[in-house]
This record gives C-alpha cells, structure tokens and sequence, in this order.
C-alpha cells in the first residue's frame, strides 16, 4: 500500500491541533456572525430601514443583504486569508532550518508542496463548512435558493484554491515568509487585474437575478468608468458563463502556480527546470488565449483597423505574457543561506511586481486605446509602442536585477577587508 | 570513506570561501574541523552534504561523487546544520515519525526505529512532550537524533556544541562518544578547540578558506612543535645535571625548566622516548615522574592560526 504523504500528515497533526488553528476558526465565525446581525439589524423595525410590518419584500431584501455581506466575506477571506496559509510553505521551513533536511531526505518536490498545499486547502475548505450555518441564515428569509448558495460556495473555494496556489507559487519565488505574503498578494492582484482587464465577466458567475448587486459587480464599476457606458454593454452582452467555467479557470491557474511551484522547489543552485518554464509559458498564453484574446479581438471590428493589424497587437502582447511566464520559470531557486543585505529578495520582487503589473498595465491600456479609436494612426502610434516598451522593461528587469546582484553585497565585502590579509604569522 | 579532491566553492559575489581543500578520511574517523567563524567550515560541510555545489573540486562519500550522485550519498549521511530548526506544535515522537516518513522508512518499521534513537540520544521521557516545551540542550540532541532516523554510516555535524551550557555540552560530547563507539565517520566542526580535544583522532584546521594543516593528531603535535613534549620531574639536587645530560642527547632538540618539571622537546623516534628515560637513570639521575605530555590541541591552534584569529 502507498505511504500517506508525510508533510499532509505532519500538516495535519499540527494545524488540526494547534490553538492557533482554534483561534482562527473562532474568530472567523464570530466575524462572520457579527456581520451577519449587523446585516440583519439594518432591517429591524426601528431602524429606519424597513416598515414596521415585515412583507414579503422585506424578507427578500434581508435575504439579498444577508447573502451579499456574508459572501462579501467570505470571498475577502478567501483572498486575503487564503495565501497566507501557504505562503510559508517553503519559506518557513528555511527559517526553521528544517529546509536542508527535507532535501537531505529525499522528498521530493511535489510531495512537499503538494503536502503543504493540501494541508492548507484542509483548513480551509473546513472553514467552509463551519462557515455553512451562518450562511444557512439566508434561508428563513427565503429569496435565495440552496442551489444559489452551493455555487456560491464553490466560487469561494475556487478562489481560496487560486489564493492557495498563489501562495505557493509566491513561497518558492521568495526568500522570506513576509516576503512572499506580499508576493503571494501581487501576484493574485496580477491575475484579477488580468481577468479585470480582460473584462472577464466574472459577474456572470452568480445567478441573474443577483448580477447587480454581486460583490463583482464593484469590482467591475471602475472599467465602466473607463469605458465611458460601453463597457456595460459589453458586460451586458457577454454570454453568462455558468459557475463551473468559472471555478475551474480558477482551480486551474491554481493548479498551474502549484505546479510551477513544485518544479521550483531547489535543490541545487541551478535555475528553474525546463518543464516548469514550459509550464509558466503555457500559463501566459492559456491566459491570454482565453481572457484577453476574445474582448480585444471582439471589439477590433469597432475599429477603423483592418482585422489583422487588430491581430497584430494581440501577438505581441500574447508574447509579452509569454516572456513573463518563462522569466517567472528561470528566475533562479535560493539553495545559498540568504546573505544578509544582498539584495536578491528586493530585485526579485522588483522585477517581478514590475513585469507582472506592467503588462496588466499594457493589456489594459491597449484595450482603452482600443476601446477609444481617435483615429487609427493614433492607435497606431501608441499602442506598438506601448507593447514593445513593456517587452523591453520586462527585459531590463531582468538586467537589472543581475547588475544589482553582482555588485555584492556589502556585508560581506565589509568582512573581507575587516580579514587581515598578512598571513606571514602562518608557521 | 571521504575524499576531498581540491574543493573549491566561490560565492555569486565573487568571494571564495573555501580555497582548494583536499581532504581523505578512512571508515571510523573522527575528523575535528577547526577554524575559526567565517574560515569556510560550514561551506565545506554544505558541500560534502550535498547542499551546495563545489565551484570545482570534486568530493566522494563511501566512494559516490556528491555532485553526480547526490541522491546516493543523501541516503548514507546524517547532516545537522548549524542553525538547527525545530518546529512548534509538534510532539517529539511526531517529529521524528515525519523525517522518518520523509526518509521512506516503511511504517511498520518507524516506531522501533524512534525508539531506538530517543534512547540513544537520552530523550525516552520527552518522547510525548511538544518540541517547544524542550530546552535548548534538548532541542540539539532531538536535532542529532533526527539525523540518525536513517542509520546514516557518515555523520556530518556543523558545530552541534554552540550555545549549550557546559552540562548539554558534555551531555553532546557523551553521545557523540557513543556514536564513535558504533562505527561512525564523523566530521565535525567547531571553532572552540576543547569542544573536540577529547574524541578526535584526526583534525583539520581551516583558515580563510584553506586548510592550514591536517591529519593525525599526535602528527599535527609534531609538524607543529617539530617533535613530542616530555614531561619529567627529579629530585631538586639533580636537576642541574639532568638538564645538561638531556642537552647531550640526540634526540633531545631543548629541554626547559617550567615550575619545578622540566618540559624535553623529543624529536627522535616517536616510540622511542623510553630510551630518554633509561640514559637518565643510567647516568643515576633520580627521576621521580616520566610522561609523554597529551597532545594539546589548544596550542597547535593557537600556534597554527597565530596572529590571524584575534
Ligand atoms: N550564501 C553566501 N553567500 C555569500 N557568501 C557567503 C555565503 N555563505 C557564507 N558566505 C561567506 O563565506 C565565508 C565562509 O563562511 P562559512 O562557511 O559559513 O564559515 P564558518 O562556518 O567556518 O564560520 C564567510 O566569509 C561568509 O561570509
Ligand atoms: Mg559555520
């Protein structure tokens, strides 16, 4: 028979039993009842807020706001808490020291953050499920129906998996646990800028008749700003993708950053492998194929531009993701003891932010530009620029971060000229 | 068993921490690694660990190459590192059920295994305390029984005395005897000399990243003070005479006179200072105590690295 993962097992005897883990879950469910009353209180006869009779349309309208705040919440928790579970994984076991030994072991890679990952995803697929009864609230208001509430559930733990999975990516990526909290961060924001600007209906996730009020739909409203109106129409006019679709993109990117990850873990002092370069590269296009392609093509017939100088913007941009995703590959895994003040952390996270927030940047910008057509040689003139500008300073990151690396780190450059160099005394 | 062939490891900022090292040690060594901080003890260790890769150089464990084979050589080495971690939230037993896991040692086989290594690092009664209720003595020795989980034949310990009280010390310098007794090869390193005196049969002393001098204890005794010390006390009213028959003899490079002894500096045969004694009393010097004086480790060092450690 198979030995159970060790890391799991490790994983769950400590986060399962520890009081940090019971603290957590307490304060969570408090914080989520909490909101829940305070939710509810609003409509209390007395409070201004609905008439003093309850009809039917105030029971629908708690329900609405019940089921609004709480998955609010919950998705905020899924997004803000979520990486950070993982996002020690690697890291925290290199300031524990216990790094060296898990290597010295033999584990591999993929046992370790695979353990790792789905010990997290334990905790809190667990705070689901303990979450469940508050939210079961919404019911004795009728208005939200149970299948609403289950797909609702699972697009919190899609994006607690895509937060975990970030984390874990993040973990291998950074040389601190602090670090790659913040890293983790980034490079979620990335990716919902990513889907942000791709205009990715993410609104269509929740059942129509919810569409309007949907945490998203906030998240949505600034591009609406953007667009001038014609992005709702957009929105509007976009095929509701069901939750499923939804859930795996998410569960996939997920798995895509775990595996990346995973290929990442460092043995030696080397660079990323081939294959999780491949698999980094593939990423970037799988999101640019599915995210960003269609609305920017969809939108190229507006344009006074010919189809395929439409398409012409789109590959190079297509191959600006894709350098991203091979940069993230190559960047090289840290098997060194980290020297004190050398730099690497704040150049990696650098380059890194830089890239990432760049060409969200650039594919935001390209489909303003597009999406305001003030005449097709000023498109012209700025958006191949733009692109090509992107592409350099993704570069130039790079170069930069090799230049700041081999200027050394002053620490031990300090020690060196502190070394007596006379060694005459030597018998 | 270990084969150090011109190792050399330079850092990304062009620092070369260890210069050229070479190095062999047969199955049961005891190798003390002294220098003191910064020389390279721990780079070297690293790298016959399989954690760091040489520059160029080339290292053999039981005869594997640890940078073509670095999978082999991890299964016969136990590696403690000198920051060693040990997690919160975890019972002693749970830990080393979890290396053991990770070393792919088969269930069944575990719990004899955690057994076996708690009693030999004295650690039977913590067997269900949590890790963190442990002091510092305690967490070092669960750190080394750790390493042991494997019955690695080649243990590599990176200053595992530091920090601990006199008691935790003897306590480590107890174990590491026992491991001795079992058939081990060990490098160990530090840069306290006491901390090593005792149990090495052979050392090494490492200074900015080049190994000064290595070998044979007794050996080092000799290439450093050019020969043995003797150790000899007579009668107060000989002492005169005894002096000036010792500077007669071949073998005999000084003696001195330190308190009431006189030290002889012996560069003759090794196995021979007997002879310095039967010419003594031949020539009816009343000799009271004859000692071939212990190598002492803490001079060679001092002599060795003179003027570049303080
Ligand atoms: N990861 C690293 N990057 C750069 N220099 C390092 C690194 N690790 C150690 N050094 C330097 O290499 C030298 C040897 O260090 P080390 O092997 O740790 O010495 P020891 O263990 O003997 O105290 C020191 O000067 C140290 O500053
Ligand atoms: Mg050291």
């Amino acid at each position: 028979m198979r030995e159970p993962n060790p890391v799991l097992i490790r994983e769950w005897r400590v986060r399962m039993r520890g009081r940090r883990t019971r603290w957590f879950i307490l304060a969570w469910l408090l914080w989520l009842s909490g909101a829940a009353l305070q939710a509810y209180s609003g409509w209390l006869p007395g409070a201004g807020a609905g008439s003093d009779v309850p009809t039917e349309l105030t029971a629908h309208l708690i329900s609405r706001s019940l089921f609004q705040t709480l998955i609010s919440i919950q998705l905020l928790g899924a997004v803000l808490l979520a990486p950070i579970l993982t996002a020690g994984s690697v890291t925290e076991e290199v300031e524990r020291g216990g790094y060296e030994h898990l290597i010295l072991s033999g584990l591999s890679g993929s046992e370790y953050v695979l353990g790792r990952f789905a010990g997290a995803l334990g905790v809190f697929v667990l705070l689901v499920l303990l979450s469940s009864p508050v939210l079961g609230l919404v019911f004795f208001f009728g208005s939200v129906s149970p299948e609403q509430l289950l797909a609702a559930s699972l697009l919190i733990v899609s994006f607690g998996v895509l937060a975990l999975g970030c984390g874990s990516l993040a973990s291998s990526l950074f040389r601190t646990s602090p670090a790659a909290i913040i890293g983790a961060y980034a490079i979620q924001a990335a990716f919902f800028l990513l889907l942000w600007a791709s205009r990715f209906p993410l609104a269509a996730a929740f059942p129509a008749d919810t569409a309007d009020w949907t945490p998203f739909h906030d998240l949505m409203s600034p591009m609406e700003a953007v667009g001038s109106g014609e992005v709702a129409v957009y929105l509007l006019a976009a095929p509701a993708l069901p939750v499923w679709v939804i859930c795996v993109t998410l569960m996939l990117s997920a798995v895509l950053a775990v595996s990346v990850a995973r290929d990442r873990i460092p043995q030696w002092d080397g660079c990323g492998t081939a294959r999780s370069q491949l698999l980094t590269t593939l990423w970037g296009l799988w999101l640019w194929v599915g995210f960003v392609g269609p609305p920017i093509h969809t939108l190229s017939w507006r344009l006074p531009l010919p189809e395929e100088a439409a398409d012409l913007v789109l590959i190079p941009i297509g191959a600006c993701l894709c350098c991203v995703g091979a940069a993230v590959g190559m960047l090289p895994p840290f098997t060194e003891p980290a020297a004190p003040g050398s730099g690497h952390f704040l150049t990696r996270a650098f380059g890194f932010g830089l890239v990432g927030i760049l060409s969200a940047g650039a594919i935001t910008s390209v489909t303003c530009v597009l999406e305001h057509p003030l005449g097709a040689d000023w498109s012209q003139r700025w958006v191949f620029p733009a692109v090509l500008a992107s592409s350099g300073l993704a570069i130039l990151c790079r170069m930069t971060r090799g230049v700041i690396r081999s200027r050394g780190n002053p620490i031990v450059a300090l020690q060196q000229t502190a070394k007596p160099s006379d060694r005459s005394a030597r018998p | 068993m270990i084969d150090l062939q011109n190792l050399r490891k330079e850092y990304t900022n062009n620092l070369v921490a260890v210069k050229g090292l070479s190095l062999k040690l047969e199955r049961g060594d005891i190798f003390g690694f002294i220098g003191p901080n910064g020389a390279g003890k721990t780079t070297t260790i690293k790298m016959l660990a399989t954690l760091l890769r040489p520059t160029s150089g080339r290292a053999f464990i039981d005869g594997i190459d640890v940078t073509r084979e670095p999978e082999k050589v991890r299964g016969i080495i136990g590696y403690m590192p000198d920051n060693f971690g040990v997690y919160d939230d975890i019972k002693v037993w749970e830990y080393l059920d979890f290396f053991a896991a990770a070393y792919k040692i088969p269930r069944n086989k575990r719990p004899q295994i955690i057994d076996d290594v708690l009693e030999l690092t004295d650690l039977t009664g913590k067997k269900d305390a949590y890790v963190e209720e442990l002091s510092r003595g305690m967490k070092q020795r669960l750190c080394l029984a750790k390493t042991l989980v494997h019955e690695p034949q080649v243990l590599l310990l990176d200053e595992p005395a530091s920090g601990l009280d006199p008691r935790a010390r003897i306590e480590i310098k107890e174990l590491l005897r026992e491991l001795k007794a079992m058939g081990k090869t060990i490098i160990i390193s530090s840069h306290i000399l006491p901390e090593l005196a005792d149990f090495c049969n052979k050392i090494g002393i490492i200074e900015q990243g080049e190994m000064i001098v290595s070998g044979d204890v007794g050996e080092i005794m000799r290439q450093v003070t050019g020969g043995q010390v003797l150790d000899l006390r007579v009668v107060e009213e000989d002492l005169e005479a005894c002096l000036q028959h010792l500077e007669r003899l071949g073998s005999v490079r000084a003696a001195r006179v330190v308190d009431r002894d006189i030290k002889v500096e012996y560069v003759g045969e090794p196995e021979l200072t007997h002879e310095v004694l039967s010419a003594l009393v031949g020539a009816g010097i009343r000799v009271k105590a004859f000692t071939e004086e212990r190598t002492n480790l803490e001079d060679i060092f001092m002599k060795v690295t003179r003027g570049v450690v303080s």
